[in-house]
C-alpha cells in the first residue's frame, strides 16, 4: 500500500515536472485556445465579419451599386467597431512640405496599384521648382483634366486605351509644360530606406512595397494610370468586354506590336506575347509558389480558385486564355465586375516569359539579374544596403516618355539618419527631392514656418517649398496576432512563459479587449511628430480611403460608412475619413477603460483566466528610431493608463532594419502591431474589405 | 640436421643480400641529383615549419567547420523554412508542403531529395567536403514548384572549388558576396593602416625621445582626448561636416556617401578611422621605444659616439619594430571584419556588415560560411605574424625542436 | 639652448701629447646627482693626472664613485647628474663644458672609447656584429662600405676571433660572453682611440676567459699605444694589468701611485684593509680579514675623513678635518692624517708587510705586466 502510494506520488511529480515545469515546451496558440486547427480559430474570430462581407460582395449587379456599397459599409463598420479586429489610424494624406527638383504633376497618379512608384515620367530639373512654376504647371494640369478619351468601339468592338493626358516629348534637353520651360537633367537621384529582401524581385510572389517599388519599374502590366488617375493602356492598346457561351463576362485586351523582353543587361531575350500572361497566372495559382497575391486572381478569374485549391490540375479550366496569334489575352470573370481593369495594375497580372521561368526556376527574381525586363528601366546595379541603379531600357515601348537615362538610389539607414539628413542630402545634390520633416527644426524654420513663423505645410513660406497634397492611398491599421508563432526578444531579461502566452491569446480572443484598443490609442500624439501644428491631418478612422469610388449619384463610398457610424454610435456629422472639428472622433479613454474592465470580467467569469494572469503582456514592435520613440510612448500612454493592471505593453525594439522588417512582416513577432497597412489595388471597397475576410489577403498578419 | 642448418644459412644469407640490395637501392634513389633537388626545400627548416603550421591550421579549420555544422544541426528545423507557408501548404496538400520543407532542408544536408533524414555526421562531412578545394558542383536551385529535381545545367548548379554556402537573405553565394565586397574593404583597410602608421610612427618616436618633455605631454593629452571621443558620434559628426557641399569643406566635394566614381569620397571615412586608430599605435610605439631606450646596448651605442638620431632610427626603432610588425598582417586582414559603422554611415558596399546583418536576420548559411572564412583569416594572420617576426628578429629561429 | 653647439670645437690631435706626458688632467672635480629633491655628491673634489700610454687602474668598493668618475670623461652621466665643479682638461679643451650628446660625438668612440661591464647586453641583439663595427668605422673614419667591411674583419681577427669573414655576418646571440666582449673590444678599437676606458670588463666573465681578455687588452695596448683606464674592484686583476693604481673611497681618491708603491708600501688604512681582504693573499687556516661597517651616505656633507668611522687606526682629527694629499714619493700620494709628521707611529697590519713575499709565492713574482717587480 505504502509503496504504491509512493510510486503514484513519484509518477505524479514526474508528470507534472515534465508537463508544467518545462518553460520551453512549444506553444501552439490555436491548440492552447482549444481549436482543432488554425482554420477553426480563424472562423471563430472572423466569422461574424465574414458573413456580412459575403453578403455585400455577392451583389455584383451593376445596377445595384448603392445596395452593394450599403452592405459593404455595414461590414466595414462591424469589422472595426463591433468586432474590433483592426484599429485604423493613419493615412498619409494631408499636405507635406516638399522641396524638389522634379516637375510636378507629370507622373501617373493613383491610390491603388503600383503606378505610384513608377519613375518613368519623372522629369528632373537643374534647380528647385518655385511656387510660380508650380502654379503654372498646376493650372495646365487642371485644364487638361477635362480631356476625356474616346470610348467609341472600333469595327471589331475594341475600345482604345490611348492616353488623353499624354506628357509632351523632350526637345533637346528642354521640357515645356504650362508655358514653363525647364532645363532638365537626365539622372534622377533619390534615397530608399527599405532594402530589397527575400525573393526580391519575384513579382508574382511578392506583396511588399519595398520590392514592388522596384519591379514596377522593370515590368509593365496591361494597363497603368495616367496623371489624372484614369486607366490607360501600357502593354495593351485596346480592350473589349463580351460574354462567353455560358454568359460569363469576358475581358479581352489587344497587345501592342513589337513588344520585347530584355535581360537586365539590355540584351533582347524574346517577344512579349499574350501567352506570357497565361504563364504568370499559372505561376500565381500554383500553390507551391506561395504567391502572396493569389487572392487577386482567385477572387476574380473563373476557375482560378478551384485550381489554386488543388481541386483540379487542368489549367485549361481557368479563365485565362491567349489567342493563337499571341495578340489577345482574355480573362473570364467569376461574376460581373465593372472595375476589373483597375485590378490589372497589380503584380499577379504582370506577364512573365516561359523561357525566363525555365531558365531561373525557383531562382526567378532572386537577384536583379534573374528577371527579364519589359518596363522602363533595367536594374543594373544592386549593392546591398548601399546603392541601386536603374538604366533606361532602350527597347521600351514608351521610351520617348521616359525622361531620365539613369536613376541612382542611395540607401538611407534609419538607424543613423536624423530628421535633417534628407534636407542636407538635397542641399548637397545627393538627392533631388525631399519633404521637410517636422522634427527638423532648422529645416522647418527655413522652409515651412519662415521668418515670421506663419507658414504651414499647406502654404510653406519658402519660395522653393510647395505644399503637396498626397493621394492618401494606404490606410495604416493596428491588428492583433491571434495565432502567434514567433517569440523573439532582444531584451534577454524578458521572458514570456507558457502561461503568459496563453493569457495573451485568450485575452485577444475577447471582443471587448480588442475594442478597448480601438478606442484607447491616442493617435494624435503620434501625428504631432509629422506636424506639430496640424496633427489631425493624418487621422484615418475608417478602412477604405476616400475618393476611391463614388456611386452613380456621386456619393463617395466613405460617406456610406460615416452614415452607418453615426447611426450606430448615435452621433451626428462625424466623418471617419476627414477632418472632424480638428480632433479624433474615436479616441475615448473612458470608453477604453470600460471595455477593458468588461473584458477582464468576462474572462474571469468564464473561468478562462484567473486574477493572477493579469496584467496581460502585450508585445509591440517598438520603433528603432530614437526620435520617434517619445511619440510612440505618448500614443500608448492613455491606453496603458486605461488598462492599468489589465494590460502591460512590452516594447520589443529590433536592432536593425532587416530585423524590423522580418519581425513585422515575415515572422510576425508581435501581439499587436500598428506598422502595416493596406493600399487599394483597384477601385472598389472590396479591395480593402477582402483583406480581412476568411482567407483574405492580410489575415497572415493576424496569424492565420 | 646439418642439411636444415645449411638451408637456414642459405636462406639467411639470401635475405641478407636482398636486404642490402634494397637499402642500397633506397640510398641510391635518395642520392639521385634530381631527387635531391626536389627534396632540398623540404630540408629547409622554415619551409617545413610553414608547411606544418598550414597543415595544422587546415586541420583546425576542418574541426571548426564540423563543429559549426553540428551546432546548426542541433537547431530546431523550423528555423530553416517558413513555418506559416509550410502549414498553409500542408493544409492544401500534404505532399506539396513536405516537398517545400524538403527543398529548404536539403541545402543544409538535413534531408536528401526524397526527404529521408540524414545523420548529423552526414551534415558535418558534407560541410567539410564543401570547403575542401576540390572541384565540385552543387545544386542549389529547383525548377519551378519544388517538386521537380534541381535544375540541371548551369542555371541551378554551382561549380567551383570552395563552396561556402548561399545567403538566404540575399540569395547570393557567400563567395560572391565576399569577393565583391572585399575589394573596397581591403582598399580602405590598406590605406587606413598605411596612414595610421605613417602618422603615428614619427609622432611616437618624438614622444619617446624625451619622456615627460613638451612633445610627450602634448601627445598624451591628444591621446586621452582622442580616446574619450565615442566612435559613432565622431563618425556622424564628420559625415555631416565633411560631406556637406555647402559647408566648409564643400569645395572638396566629398559628399555624404561613398561614390564609386568619386574615389576621393573615401577620404572622410578613412580620415575618421585613421584619426581614431592613431592613439593606439602611438602608445605601443612609445612604449616599445622607451623600453629599448633604457637598454644597455643603447648606452654602448652612445658611447661609441653615435648621434641620438642615428641611435633612434637604426638601433631603437629597428628593435621596436619587431613586436610591432607582428600585428600588421592581422590588422590588414582584419579588413574583412571591417567596420560596421563606417560602412553603414557612408554606405560603402564592403564586407564589414555581412556578419552582423547575417546574425540579426538569422541567415544561417551566411553565418556558417563567414565563420569559416573569418577563422581561416585569423589563423592566416597568426601564421603571417609569426613568419614576419621570424624575418625581423634573428634570435627567433625555427629549429626542429620547436 | 642658447649656447652654440660645441660640435665643431677644435680638439688637439693625439700626436700633440707624447708618451709619458699628461693626457688627461682632472682638477677638483665635483659631481652631484639630484635624487628625489636631495643632492647626492658622488665625486668630492677629485684631482688626478693620467699619462699617455699608461694603464691606470681605479679601484674601490661598489659605490665609491669609480664608474661615475670615468663617465664624466665621456659625458655619459645619467640624466639627473651634473658636474658641479672642477675641470677636465683633455686635448686642449675642458670637457666639463660639453653638455649635449651632440657636443660629445667627436670625442666618444673616436678619441675616448669605453668597454662596459656586461657584454651580453652591450651589443644590439638584432643586428649583425659586422654592421655594429662598420657603423662606428664609417661614422668616425668616413670609410666606404667595402673598406669598412675589410677593416671590421681585420679588427675581428685582431681580437682573436677566428674565421672572421664568416663571423662578420653573425648575430650576437650566437656567441658566448667572452666572444662578445672581444667584439666589444673590436668596436672600441675601431677608430684607434686615444684612451680606452674599461669599466669592469671581466667581472661578468669566468676566470679563464678573464685571463684571455686581459691578455688581449695588454697586447692591443702594446700594438695601438692607447692609454687604458681600468676600473675594477678586483685587486688581483689590477696586479695583472695596471701600471698605476688609484684607490677611491666615498667619492674621493684616497691613495694613488705605481702598482709597487701601492701593493708593497700602502699608506692609507683603507688600502691596508683592501689588501688584507684579498682572498688570493690569504693563507690557509687564517681568518680572512674583512672591513666592518658600510660607506657613508653621500647625501650629507662629510665631516673630516670619510673612512674614519670604519678605520681602526683613526685619529681624533680624522673625525674633524679632512686630510690633504700627503706625498709619500714622487709617484705615490695618500690622503691620510697618518702621514702627517705630527701623527703617532702606527703599526701596519702584519699581512701588508708580507704581501710582497706572498705575491712572490702566489704569482711567482709576476706583477705589473709581467715586469718582474
Amino acid at each position: 500500500m505504502k509503496s504504491k502510494k509512493l510510486v503514484l506520488l513519484m509518477a505524479a511529480l514526474l508528470v507534472s515536472a515534465v508537463g508544467c515545469g518545462n518553460p520551453d515546451r512549444e506553444y501552439i496558440a490555436y491548440e492552447a485556445a482549444g481549436f482543432e486547427s488554425v482554420q477553426k480559430m480563424e472562423e471563430a474570430v472572423l466569422g461574424a465579419y465574414d458573413a456580412k462581407y459575403q453578403a455585400a460582395a455577392s451583389i455584383t449587379d451593376a445596377t445595384k451599386i448603392k445596395e452593394r456599397y450599403q452592405k459593404f459599409a455595414d461590414a466595414e463598420y462591424s469589422l472595426i467597431y463591433e468586432e474590433g479586429i483592426i484599429v485604423p489610424w493613419y493615412t498619409a494624406s494631408g499636405y507635406s512640405a516638399s522641396v524638389a527638383r522634379t516637375v510636378p504633376w507629370q507622373a501617373g497618379r493613383s491610390s491603388y496599384g503600383l503606378t505610384a512608384d513608377k519613375l518613368k515620367n519623372v522629369v528632373v530639373t537643374n534647380s528647385a521648382i518655385t511656387k510660380a512654376q508650380r502654379e503654372a504647371v498646376t493650372a495646365a494640369y487642371e485644364a487638361g483634366k477635362s480631356a476625356t478619351p474616346d470610348t467609341t468601339p472600333d469595327k471589331d468592338g475594341w475600345i482604345s486605351l490611348a492616353n488623353a493626358g499624354e506628357n509632351p516629348a523632350l526637345v533637346g534637353n528642354k521640357y515645356t509644360v504650362g508655358g514653363q520651360e525647364f532645363e532638365i537633367k537626365n539622372e534622377f537621384k533619390m534615397a530608399y530606406s527599405s532594402e530589397i529582401a527575400n525573393d526580391c524581385l519575384n513579382y508574382l510572389k511578392n506583396t511588399w512595397t519595398y520590392n514592388s517599388a522596384h519591379y514596377t519599374n522593370m515590368v509593365d502590366g496591361l494597363v497603368e494610370n495616367n496623371k489624372y488617375g484614369a486607366i490607360v493602356g501600357a502593354l495593351a492598346e485596346s480592350y473589349k468586354i463580351s460574354r462567353d457561351s455560358d454568359g460569363n463576362q469576358v475581358w479581352s485586351f489587344k497587345l501592342r506590336d513589337g513588344l520585347k523582353w530584355v535581360d537586365n543587361a539590355g540584351n533582347e531575350k524574346g517577344d512579349l506575347t499574350a501567352k506570357d500572361f497565361v504563364n504568370s497566372a499559372k505561376y500565381v495559382l500554383d500553390a507551391v509558389n506561395a504567391s502572396g497575391t493569389a487572392n487577386l486572381v482567385t477572387g476574380f478569374v473563373k476557375g482560378a480558385e478551384a485550381y489554386y485549391k488543388g481541386e483540379t490540375t487542368d489549367f485549361s479550366t481557368v479563365g485565362v486564355k491567349a489567342s493563337d496569334d499571341g495578340k489577345v489575352i482574355s480573362y473570364t470573370m467569376v461574376q460581373d465586375c465593372p472595375y476589373f481593369n483597375t485590378v490589372l495594375t497589380y503584380s499577379p497580372y504582370l506577364p512573365v516569359h516561359e523561357d525566363c521561368l525555365k531558365e531561373f526556376g525557383t531562382e526567378f527574381g532572386a537577384t536583379v539579374d534573374k528577371i527579364w525586363v519589359c518596363g522602363a528601366f533595367r536594374v543594373t546595379k544592386h549593392e546591398n544596403s548601399s546603392t541601386i541603379v536603374y538604366e533606361k531600357n532602350q527597347s521600351y515601348w514608351d521610351k520617348e516618355h521616359v525622361y531620365v537615362d539613369k536613376v541612382t538610389q542611395k540607401f538611407y539607414s534609419s538607424a543613423v539618419a536624423t530628421p535633417e539628413t534628407t534636407r542636407l542630402w538635397y542641399a548637397s545634390g545627393e538627392i533631388d527631392s525631399f519633404s521637410v520633416s517636422a522634427q527638423d527644426e532648422a529645416g522647418w524654420k527655413e522652409y515651412v514656418a519662415g521668418a515670421d513663423g506663419k507658414g504651414t505645410q499647406k502654404n510653406p513660406a519658402h519660395n522653393e517649398c510647395n505644399g503637396i497634397l498626397s493621394v492618401g492611398d494606404a490606410t495604416y491599421i493596428g491588428y492583433f496576432n491571434f495565432n502567434r508563432m514567433t517569440y523573439e526578444y532582444n531584451n534577454k531579461d524578458y521572458i514570456k512563459s507558457y502561461d503568459d502566452k496563453y493569457a495573451t491569446t485568450m485575452a485577444l480572443l475577447n471582443k471587448n479587449f480588442r475594442l478597448a484598443f480601438v478606442h484607447g490609442i491616442e493617435v494624435e500624439e503620434y501625428f504631432k511628430r509629422l506636424s506639430p501644428t496640424e496633427p489631425y491631418n493624418y487621422i484615418m478612422r475608417g478602412y477604405t480611403n476616400r475618393e476611391l469610388v463614388k456611386d452613380e449619384a456621386g456619393k463617395d463610398y466613405a460617406d456610406y460608412v460615416d452614415d452607418v457610424y453615426n447611426q450606430k454610435q448615435g452621433t451626428t456629422g462625424v466623418t471617419l475619413t476627414g477632418i472632424n472639428a480638428l480632433k479624433d472622433p474615436v479616441f475615448d479613454a473612458a470608453k477604453a477603460k470600460s471595455y477593458f474592465e468588461a473584458a477582464k470580467a468576462e474572462l474571469i467569469a468564464a473561468g478562462t483566466l484567473k486574477e493572477k494572469d493579469f496584467p496581460i503582456k502585450i508585445d509591440i514592435i517598438g520603433t528603432m528610431s530614437v526620435s520617434v520613440q517619445a511619440y510612440e510612448k505618448a500614443m500608448y500612454a492613455e491606453l496603458e493608463e486605461a488598462g492599468k493592471g489589465i494590460i502591460e505593453l512590452q516594447y520589443n525594439i529590433p536592432t536593425s532594419d532587416d530585423q524590423d522588417q522580418d519581425w513585422g512582416s515575415i515572422s510576425a513577432n508581435y501581439d499587436f502591431s500598428m506598422w502595416s497597412g493596406w493600399g487599394p489595388d483597384y477601385a472598389d471597397p472590396n479591395t480593402f474589405l477582402h483583406t480581412m475576410a476568411i482567407d483574405g489577403d492580410m489575415v497572415e498578419m493576424l496569424g492565420f | 640436421m646439418e642439411e636444415n642448418l645449411q638451408k637456414e644459412n642459405n636462406f639467411l644469407s639470401k635475405c641478407k643480400s636482398i636486404a642490402s640490395k634494397i637499402s642500397e637501392g633506397w640510398h641510391n634513389f635518395w642520392n639521385k641529383p634530381k631527387v635531391k633537388k626536389i627534396v632540398k626545400p623540404f630540408k629547409n627548416q622554415t619551409f617545413v615549419y610553414i608547411v606544418k603550421r598550414v597543415l595544422s591550421s587546415c586541420f583546425t579549420l576542418i574541426l571548426l567547420v564540423a563543429l559549426v555544422a553540428l551546432l546548426i544541426r542541433l537547431l530546431p528545423e523550423t528555423k530553416f523554412y517558413d513555418v506559416k507557408h509550410y502549414r498553409t501548404l500542408c493544409g492544401k496538400d500534404e505532399l506539396m508542403g513536405e516537398r517545400y520543407r524538403w527543398s529548404s532542408l536539403y541545402q543544409y544536408g538535413f534531408v536528401d531529395f526524397e526527404g529521408n533524414e540524414r545523420s548529423v555526421f552526414y551534415s558535418m562531412f558534407q560541410q567539410i567536403y564543401y570547403i575542401l578545394p576540390i572541384p565540385k558542383s552543387i545544386e542549389y536551385a529547383w525548377a519551378d514548384a519544388y517538386c521537380k529535381v534541381p535544375l540541371e545545367g548551369a542555371a541551378g548548379t554551382w561549380t567551383g572549388l570552395i563552396y561556402l554556402g548561399r545567403s538566404v537573405q540575399r540569395k547570393e553565394f557567400i563567395t560572391d558576396m565576399l569577393v565583391s565586397g572585399m575589394g573596397i574593404s581591403m582598399k580602405v583597410s590598406l590605406i587606413t593602416v598605411f596612414f595610421t602608421y605613417l602618422i603615428s610612427v614619427p609622432f611616437g618616436i618624438a614622444m619617446a625621445k624625451k619622456p615627460g618633455g613638451i612633445v610627450d605631454k602634448i601627445g598624451n593629452i591628444f591621446i586621452v582626448l582622442n580616446y574619450a571621443i565615442p566612435a559613432l558620434v565622431f563618425y556622424l559628426i564628420m559625415n555631416r561636416v565633411l560631406g556637406d557641399s555647402n559647408g566648409v569643406f564643400g569645395e572638396l566635394d566629398f559628399g555624404f556617401f561613398y561614390d564609386a566614381e568619386k574615389p576621393w569620397s573615401l577620404f572622410p571615412p578613412i580620415f575618421c578611422v585613421v584619426f581614431l586608430s592613431i592613439p593606439g599605435v602611438i602608445i605601443w610605439i612609445r612604449r616599445f621605444m622607451i623600453d629599448e631606450l633604457s637598454s644597455d646596448y643603447v648606452k654602448f651605442a652612445r658611447s661609441k659616439g653615435l648621434s641620438e638620431n642615428r641611435i633612434m632610427y637604426t638601433h631603437v626603432l629597428r628593435n621596436a619594430c619587431v613586436p610591432l610588425v607582428r600585428n600588421i598582417p592581422g590588422t590588414l586582414l582584419g579588413a574583412f571584419v571591417g567596420s560596421y559603422y563606417i560602412e553603414t554611415i557612408w554606405t560603402i558596399p564592403g564586407t564589414g556588415r555581412l556578419l552582423t546583418n547575417a546574425l540579426q536576420t538569422f541567415d544561417i548559411p551566411t553565418i556558417q560560411g563567414l565563420t569559416v572564412v573569418y577563422a581561416a583569416i585569423s589563423m592566416l594572420s597568426f601564421l603571417l605574424g609569426d613568419i614576419v617576426t621570424v624575418f625581423f628578429d634573428p634570435r627567433i629561429k625555427i629549429t626542429s625542436s620547436n | 639652448m642658447a649656447e652654440k653647439s660645441l660640435k665643431n670645437i677644435k680638439l688637439n690631435s693625439p700626436a700633440t701629447v707624447n708618451e709619458g706626458e699628461v693626457i688627461v688632467s682632472v682638477k677638483d672635480l665635483e659631481v652631484q646627482f639630484s635624487v628625489r629633491n636631495r643632492i647626492l655628491t658622488a665625486i668630492r673634489k677629485v684631482s688626478l693626472d693620467i699619462y699617455k700610454g699608461e694603464t691606470i687602474a681605479i679601484v674601490g668598493e661598489s659605490g665609491s664613485g669609480k664608474s661615475v668618475f670615468t663617465k664624466t670623461l665621456t659625458g655619459m652621466l645619467e640624466e639627473n647628474g651634473h658636474i658641479s665643479g672642477g675641470s677636465i682638461e683633455y686635448a686642449g679643451v675642458d670637457l666639463t663644458q660639453f653638455h649635449t650628446n651632440d657636443d660629445w660625438c667627436h670625442i666618444r668612440g673616436k678619441r675616448i672609447a669605453t668597454i662596459f661591464q656586461d657584454p651580453m647586453t652591450s651589443l644590439n641583439p638584432l643586428r649583425r656584429i659586422g654592421s655594429q663595427i662598420t657603423e662606428v668605422v664609417r661614422l668616425h673614419r668616413g670609410l666606404s662600405k667595402e673598406e669598412a667591411k675589410k677593416e671590421a674583419i681585420n679588427l675581428l681577427k685582431r681580437v682573436g676571433i677566428s674565421d672572421a669573414e664568416r663571423r662578420f655576418y653573425d648575430y650576437p646571440f650566437q656567441y658566448s660572453g667572452g666572444m662578445r666582449q672581444r667584439v666589444v673590444i673590436a668596436i672600441a678599437l675601431a677608430c684607434a682611440p686615444d684612451i680606452l676606458i674599461c669599466d669592469e670588463p671581466t667581472t661578468a666573465l669566468d676566470v679563464t676567459i678573464q685571463a684571455q681578455i686581459l691578455d688581449l687588452i695588454k697586447e692591443l695596448k702594446k700594438e695601438y699605444g692607447f692609454t687604458v683606464i681600468f676600473i675594477t674592484h678586483d685587486l688581483g686583476v689590477v696586479a695583472e694589468v695596471a701600471d698605476r693604481v688609484a684607490v677611491m673611497y666615498a667619492g674621493q681618491i684616497v691613495e694613488y701611485g705605481t702598482v709597487e708603491d701601492v701593493y708593497y708600501d700602502p699608506a692609507h688604512p683603507y688600502t691596508w684593509a683592501l689588501l688584507s681582504s684579498l682572498p688570493q693573499l690569504g693563507e690557509k687556516g687564517e681568518t680572512l680579514y674583512s672591513i666592518t661597517g658600510t660607506p657613508p651616505s653621500l647625501f650629507n656633507v662629510v665631516k673630516g675623513d670619510a673612512f674614519a668611522p670604519r678605520n681602526p687606526f683613526a685619529l681624533e682629527i680624522d673625525f674633524v678635518k679632512e686630510p690633504p694629499m700627503f706625498k709619500v714619493s714622487d709617484t705615490h700620494y695618500a690622503k691620510t692624517w697618518l702621514l702627517d709628521p705630527r701623527a703617532p707611529k702606527v703599526e701596519r697590519p702584519a699581512v701588508i708587510g708580507e704581501i710582497s713575499a706572498r705575491v712572490e709565492r702566489i704569482y711567482g713574482g709576476v706583477i705589473n705586466n709581467g715586469k718582474k717587480g
